[in-house]
């Protein structure tokens, strides 16, 4: 797939590291994390709670109270414009325009007081100075566009009114109002069953084709990153251990964390009991994060090198070579010096 | 491999009355069988009255009409407070959220405890010791006993959720969602214990989940329920592999593998619309307003539980009547 075939990056994050203050000392939820999201394309975003993939994004759109919230270093370059650093009135006029997001709980995030209409017009009347009129053709549009029925009639009604995947869809359009270059999607069918899941997502590769938008999609299960991913980024206390395109990550994994994930979850097409391997102990504590891997503790190929020394991104080799996308895994058995059997259980892990 | 049949339940029903003549019909007229020894799964989608019809089998909800049975013996209505002393203890339950099933301010020691000590199977000597038992098999430490839940992380809480179950040395074990609020690495954990016990202690489990994949794994059948009714049930592989209802077809189709090159070969297709509500249901089938396949016989006519395949595999759809 080239999708990002010497194209730029719309969205470019350097080294980005996010703190917490706390009583309890400071949680460094996002620990240095660098990635690219590229034109029309949709990066997964994978990791188990806590592991700083949610904070990552909140940060970007100007959504981590500071404080206790505090960005230790770090850039995330949109269209040449680092968005660290920007003022609250101009990260207002990104947000919503360029970055568009949609949460979870789609009932908690819509207000409760205003038509679901009102909620869409106002986004189109704020960014583009359109009349009342214009604004509410453009929404019953947008109501169309994510395929609610009888859209004249659902405009005036309110969020309870809603079932929770029609109240997705209404979070969507309200995202999609100002056609934004980025829509950022955290966890958006978690809340919901697994047959208005397909449908949302369904949605959502639609809308990215027609309207050749990235998106970034926030998630914790493996299936529905296998369903509409291109790109995946793993994250694990607060880094990204692997990233690579779908295939590679799903065919191919090349740090232990994603083997030991992809071993974790059943597979119905392999339905044999023995094959759920757990991974042992838990996610470390970022209030003392460990000096080398963060990963070492848990990991059943641990070196010396593991526990005293942080690894780099070493770029990892593609066996497809039509695939463009930058590979690269954050783990030692990658390093040229590392013992080939230990290796193996990476490289062979899923052959 | 099927044994005798530990729970038997017929034409069960289960309606909250929400106020004057309008009621929620969450389970109606379900007839299943859990089997000694089994895992049965039962999965639908949120409201299709999965979890209630686990309290009713724990007896935490009692029954509009139907009949229950548990080893044979009839435990409908209400029961005298003597049988029922006796049945809570050879029926437990984990539950789905380990941070609000867990009391704040009790010790684990006493939480894992409480059981065993209202029906008096503990000694003082021996309490310590079994409490130390049970921790370490679950995974836990001797010494976790005197810390509190919040010490713990949501796996753990998890862990001694199935202790305090289990201390009571039950034989059916209503698992209501058990790993869905823990992260997918802990699941696979709980998930092995969870089977290791079963094997050790001989127990019944009802896997009461909406996780299909995980579902198609951990258990030897599986029931599908949709709107408070079931629409197939069978071995798990037969319900997933070769599903016979419609709802079952779909259910099957929307979950996603965690295969990109499986998923791409895929065609999906989706059903349409949502759930439909459960307060004074319409005649005929319930699924019949979502289903590709709906005659006019459906919105008329509910469908009855039949066999649709040799074995146990059984559905409740009228094209599958011949």
């Amino acid at each position: 797939m080239n999708y990002n075939d010497g194209r730029k990056p719309l969205l470019e994050v350097r080294d980005l590291a996010v703190e917490f203050a706390t009583w309890g000392g400071s949680v460094q939820a996002v620990r240095g994390v660098s990635f690219e999201v590229f034109p029309g394309e949709i990066l997964a975003v994978v990791g188990e709670s806590g592991c700083g993939k949610s904070v990552t994004f909140q940060t970007l759109m100007g959504l981590i109270p500071c404080p206790p919230g505090k960005v230790v270093r770090g850039s995330a370059k949109l269209g040449g414009r680092d968005l660290i650093g920007l003022s609250n009135r101009e990260m207002e006029k990104i947000r919503g325009k360029d970055l568009g997001m949609i949460f979870q709980d789609p009932l908690t995030s819509l207000n409760p007081t205003m038509t679901v209409g009102n909620q869409i017009g106002e986004v189109i009347r704020k960014h583009r100075n359109a009349s009342s009129a214009e604004a509410r053709k453009e929404t019953l549009e947008l109501l169309r566009l994510v395929q609610i029925p009888e859209p004249e009639s659902r405009i005036d009604q309110y969020p309870h009114q809603f079932s929770g995947g029609m109240r997705q869809r209404i979070m969507i359009a309200i995202a999609l109002a100002c056609r934004p270059q980025v829509l950022i999607a955290d966890e958006p069918t978690t809340a919901l069953d697994v047959t208005i899941q397909g449908q949302i997502l369904e949605l959502l590769k639609k809308l990215q084709r027609e309207i050749n938008m990235a998106v970034v999609l926030i998630t914790h299960d493996l299936g529905v990153v296998a369903a509409v991913a291109d790109r995946v980024a793993v994250m694990y206390a607060g880094e990204i251990v692997e990233t690579g395109s779908a295939e590679e990550i799903f065919a191919r994994p090349s740090h232990p964390y994603t083997v030991g994930l992809q071993h974790a979850i059943p597979n119905p097409l392999r339905p044999d009991r023995g094959a759920i391997k757990p991974i042992p102990g838990s996610p470390p504590d970022l209030f003392s994060p460990p000096a080398g891997c963060s990963f070492a503790a848990r990991c059943p190929s641990a070196m010396d090198v593991c526990t005293s020394f942080g690894p780099p991104a070493f770029a990892v080799e593609r066996k497809n070579s039509a695939d463009t996308g930058k590979r690269y895994s954050a783990c030692w058995l990658h390093h040229q010096a590392a013992p080939t059997s230990l290796r193996e259980v990476v490289t062979h892990a899923h052959v | 491999m099927l044994t005798s049949k530990l729970v038997e339940i017929e034409n069960l029903s289960k309606h909250f009355r929400l106020a004057r003549g309008k009621y929620l019909h969450a389970v109606d007229k379900v007839s299943l069988d859990i089997f000694e020894g089994e895992t049965l799964g039962l999965v639908g989608e949120s409201g299709c009255g999965k979890s209630t019809l686990g309290r009713m089998i724990i007896k935490l909800y009692t029954e509009t009409e139907g009949t229950l049975r548990f080893a044979g013996e009839n435990i409908s209505g209400s029961m005298r407070s003597s049988r029922r002393r006796e049945f809570s203890r050879k029926v437990q339950m984990i539950f789905q959220d380990p941070y609000s099933s867990l009391n704040p301010r009790m010790t684990v020691k006493d939480i894992i405890a409480e059981g065993p000590d209202a029906y008096g199977l503990w000694t003082g000597k021996e309490r310590d010791k079994k409490v130390s038992f049970w921790l370490e098999r679950v995974g836990l430490h001797a010494s976790h006993a005197s810390r509190y839940p919040h010490e713990f992380s949501g796996g753990q809480r998890q862990r001694i959720g199935i202790a305090r179950a289990l201390a009571m040395e039950p034989k059916l074990v209503i698992c209501d969602e058990p790993i869905s609020a823990l992260d997918v690495s802990v699941q696979a954990q709980v998930i092995n214990l969870l089977r290791d016990l079963q094997v050790e202690q001989k127990l019944t489990y009802l896997f009461i989940a909406h996780d299909l994949s995980m579902v198609r794994v951990v258990c030897d059948r599986m029931a599908v329920m949709y709107l408070g009714q079931i629409v197939e049930v069978g071995s798990a592989e037969d319900v997933y592999d070769k599903p016979q209802h419609p709802y079952t077809q779909a259910l099957v189709q929307a979950n996603p593998i965690p295969d990109p090159a499986v998923e791409k070969a895929r065609t999906r297709r989706l059903i349409d619309g949502e759930i439909s509500s459960p307060v004074n249901p319409q005649p005929g089938c319930r699924f019949a307003p979502r289903c590709p396949h709906v005659m006019d016989k459906c919105r008329s006519v509910s469908p009855l539980l039949h066999e649709v395949a040799p074995g146990l595999q059984r559905a409740a759809c009228h094209l599958l009547v011949h």
